[in-house]
């Protein structure tokens, strides 16, 4: 990166470790920080939808619509998410890819299952073989938002089920009873006081959330920890910059930065509850 | 009548698997000298030197990704990349699920690292692998404790931390941790040999790609180019054709 | 006994009518009527055919123990409960039902809302919404149902808090403020709606005496006013002072009724006589 660290082996120091930390691989790990509180920020909408969506599913007065809502929370809870990761986003990559085999190479004859291969034509490869691999790690982040959006959306309707059934059943009569509508009742009053009975849970996803990003690694996506646990290993001399195993120097710089990221959503959460909680007698 | 041809061929090539322009190649990127990620952030080591002159040879548009280990098969049956090219040894158990070439590198021994001076008996002891390794398939055979790794790097680490009493894999990975690790590790046990050599792992349907593949590394090995790669990269130990 | 005293005096017959309007009822259309009104739950029946008339200006108290249906009664009145049989008339609009068996609902949401805005309730427990200030708490559903305007709504709400003495409190949360003076905060509340006819469900009952006695003054205010009130307690002496009116409920069916001298002092019924004994 700098003049000087054109001969690494011949440093030593500060200089060296000035030059080591601004390797090219170390850049990586930089970016990584990036992609992990992107996937935090664009995994936030969708699950907060599913949420939304399977909470009032499990609301609702129509029976199938009642199922599924309790289909989907119970199935993604009860499956451990390590399966979930594994098994959904390869799943959905064949499914997407499967159709657009169908769709763009009807001609072709050969099955797409052959024994234990999944092939599809190459026009149908999602992204396509010859794209750039910045693609290829965007198709995977956005197979990652969407298996994290399944498996957090669950769990959100969950609380948010039981954070809706938590509101005093006189507070949405007497809505009733001074003449609001449903969607008014729910509008007006079940939404804004279900916030404060939905926050704790919410704040617990959220971390378990940020805790769970390393689970990146498994959809291809190479987040801090993967950069940390490669960088910090033992290096031997056919590497540029040799080192002993740092991994504990690594590790404590992620440990750090994890806590800096909860500590400071632990704030933001402290606030809006308090705004969500004002007048409530809950909040004290 | 050329371009009759062209169109022939690229047809079949088109139905088939493989595309002629681009091959993916997937390796793991934690098991040097064979292949990790260099300081620049590149895929480098043997594996690549050698992927990048089939790729040459055979007239293919390779790009490298890495992979896990333990999902490196999986995600080369879903076709999520083209080859395995990860110091993966041929074994029969692997042979059902994906088809390989020809070896690269010729049946090599695994050996037992463990801390120097110490007394380990390795068939009894507690002794760290990688997991879906043929090292770990020895070590749960041979009356060992096996304690599995996610990746080559942890297997070294616990014996270095005590938790495991040695590590067993391939001798070339472990020949340069020994040599600089100041008089701390040594080879503490006969080698062993396990498996076959080692090659690029395909998908059983890609027959055309095997071939090409096959030819290039079959040249390598007659001139020579192969040898003195294996040679740059393993030293002294290395094995020859 | 007013009518008895003018009909012997031969008087001016203009007078005579208008005060004889005013005990036996108008010809008007009452406010709240409700005909052989029947109410189970499953195969508990609580309330077993039920009159009652509300005019304009009438004051009616329902008294009678507990588990007698009176609550029960005031509820099936804005619909917050079906009454399984009879007829529930509001200012003489008929409440439509979706089919006249025993699960009946309503047919038409819109007049439910209707009458709902019609016959304000105040509860038990207040029900004040917590997550709104008490000025928020007034003027919510006259904006948000009635459609008034956000800023007359508030000038309105301000108006009807220092009418119930509570006007330093408006933008306080219910939370922060005593029973007795989140219940006058939800007849402020109640009174927004500028309802024809105001439902009490035990107005008193959750207060401890001292807040208690504030909330019975507003209340003997708002009768006083004239305005039309369905009022269930278990204060006999708040239903002997505000009331004109007072039934006393035993087992779903109307034991007794009356003014309150005639309910209270001629008491006829030895249920009623029991009552009465057990609340002193």
């Amino acid at each position: 990166m700098f003049e000087i660290c054109a001969e690494p082996r011949s440093l030593e120091g500060l200089t060296w470790l000035s030059c080591y930390l601004t390797t090219p691989k170390h850049a990586a790990m930089y970016y990584s920080i990036l992609t992990v509180l992107g996937l935090l920020l664009a995994v936030v909408p969708p699950i907060l939808f599913l949420g939304f969506a399977g909470a009032l599913a499990r609301r609702s007065k129509i029976a199938p619509v009642r199922w599924l809502g309790v289909g989907y929370t119970s199935i993604v809870r009860g499956v451990p998410d390590i399966v979930f990761f594994l098994f959904f986003p390869i799943a959905l990559d064949q499914a997407v890819e499967y159709i657009r085999h169908k769709i763009k190479c009807a001609d072709v004859l050969e099955p797409v299952y052959q024994g234990n291969d999944f092939v599809v034509c190459q026009a149908a490869k999602m992204p396509l073989g010859i794209a750039d691999q910045f693609y290829h790690e965007a198709w995977g982040f956005s197979l990652a938002v969407i298996t994290f959006a399944i498996v957090f959306g669950a769990f959100t309707a969950n609380t948010l089920h039981g954070a809706l059934n938590a509101v005093p059943k006189g507070q949405l009569e007497t809505a009733r009873a001074f003449g609001m509508s449903e969607r008014q009742t729910f509008w007006r009053v079940h939404m804004p006081q279900m916030w404060v009975y939905a926050l704790p849970g919410l704040s617990n996803l959220w971390m378990i959330l940020i805790k769970a990003t390393p689970l990146l690694f498994l959809l291809g996506v190479k987040d801090i920890v993967y950069w940390a646990k490669e960088l910090g290993g033992m290096k031997t001399q056919v590497y540029t910059y040799a080192h002993p195993d740092w991994r504990i120097w690594y590790f404590g710089a992620l440990l750090v930065f994890y806590l800096f990221l909860t500590w400071v959503s632990q704030r933001a959460f402290d606030r809006i509850f308090a705004r969500a909680s004002r007048g409530l007698s809950v909040a004290s | 009548m050329k371009k009759l041809l062209l169109a022939a061929a690229l047809s079949a090539l088109a139905t088939g698997a493989a595309w002629a322009d681009t091959v993916r190649l997937g390796t793991e990127g934690a098991y040097p000298p064979y292949n990790f990620i260099n300081d620049k952030g590149e895929v480098d080591g043997f594996e690549r030197e050698l992927g990048d002159e089939i790729c040459k040879r055979a007239a293919l548009d390779c790009t490298w990704v890495t992979n896990e280990w333990d999902s490196i098969i999986p995600n080369l049956v879903s076709s999520n990349y083209d080859a395995i090219i990860a110091g993966m040894s041929v074994t029969a158990e692997r042979d059902e699920v994906i088809d390989f070439t020809n070896e690269y590198i010729p049946p090599s021994p695994s050996g037992y690292v463990g801390l120097a001076g110490g007394s380990v008996d390795v068939a009894k002891g507690i002794i760290a692998a990688q997991i879906n390794t043929i090292q770990a398939g020895h070590v749960a055979s041979s009356g060992a404790t096996l304690v599995e790794f996610a990746s080559p790097d942890e297997t070294v680490a616990a014996v270095k931390n005590g938790e495991a009493d040695a590590v067993l894999a391939d001798k070339d990975f472990l020949a340069p941790i020994v040599a600089e690790s100041g008089g701390m590790l040594a080879f503490i046990a006969d080698d062993v040999s396990i498996g076959g050599g080692v090659a690029l792992g395909l998908r059983e349907s890609d027959g055309e790609l095997k071939a090409k593949m096959n030819t290039a590394i079959d040249a390598m090995k007659a001139d020579g180019t192969l040898n003195t790669m294996l040679v740059k990269w393993f030293k002294d130990a290395a094995p020859q054709w | 006994m007013l009518q008895v005293l003018f009909q012997g005096l031969h008087r001016n017959t203009a007078i005579l009518d208008q005060l004889l309007t005013d005990t036996t009822g108008p010809a008007e259309t009452p406010v709240i009527e409700l005909r052989n009104i029947h109410k189970s739950y499953g195969d508990l029946e609580v309330i077993k055919g039920v009159d009652l008339t509300a005019h304009k200006g009438d004051v009616i108290a329902l008294i009678g123990s507990s588990g007698s249906g009176k609550s029960t009664l005031l509820r099936c009145v804005n619909l917050l409960e079906t009454a399984q049989q009879g007829d529930i008339v509001i200012s003489g609009e008929p409440v439509s039902w979706s089919h006249e068996t025993a699960n009946r609902s309503p047919k038409d949401a819109d007049q439910v809302r209707r009458f709902r805005t019609n016959l304000s309730m105040v509860f038990q427990q207040f029900n004040l919404w917590s997550h709104l200030s008490v000025l928020q708490n007034v003027t919510e559903a006259p904006v948000t149902v009635l459609g008034r305007d956000r800023a007359d709504a508030e000038a309105f709400g301000r108006a009807l808090l220092e009418k119930v003495g509570i006007a330093d409190k408006a933008d306080m949360y219910p939370s922060q403020l005593s029973g007795g003076q989140q219940q006058r905060a939800a007849i402020a509340r109640a009174l927004a709606m500028e309802p024809s006819a105001m439902l009490f469900d035990e107005p008193t009952s959750a207060l401890d005496p001292e807040t208690e006695a504030e909330v019975v003054t507003v209340i003997r205010e708002l009768a006083a006013e004239g305005r039309t009130m369905l009022l269930v307690t278990h204060d006999m002496k708040m239903a002997r002072e505000v009331a004109n009116h007072v039934i006393f409920l035993h087992q779903g069916v109307i034991e007794e009724q009356g003014t309150p001298d005639q309910v209270f002092k001629q008491t006829k019924s030895t249920r009623l006589q029991q009552f009465l004994s057990s609340t002193q």
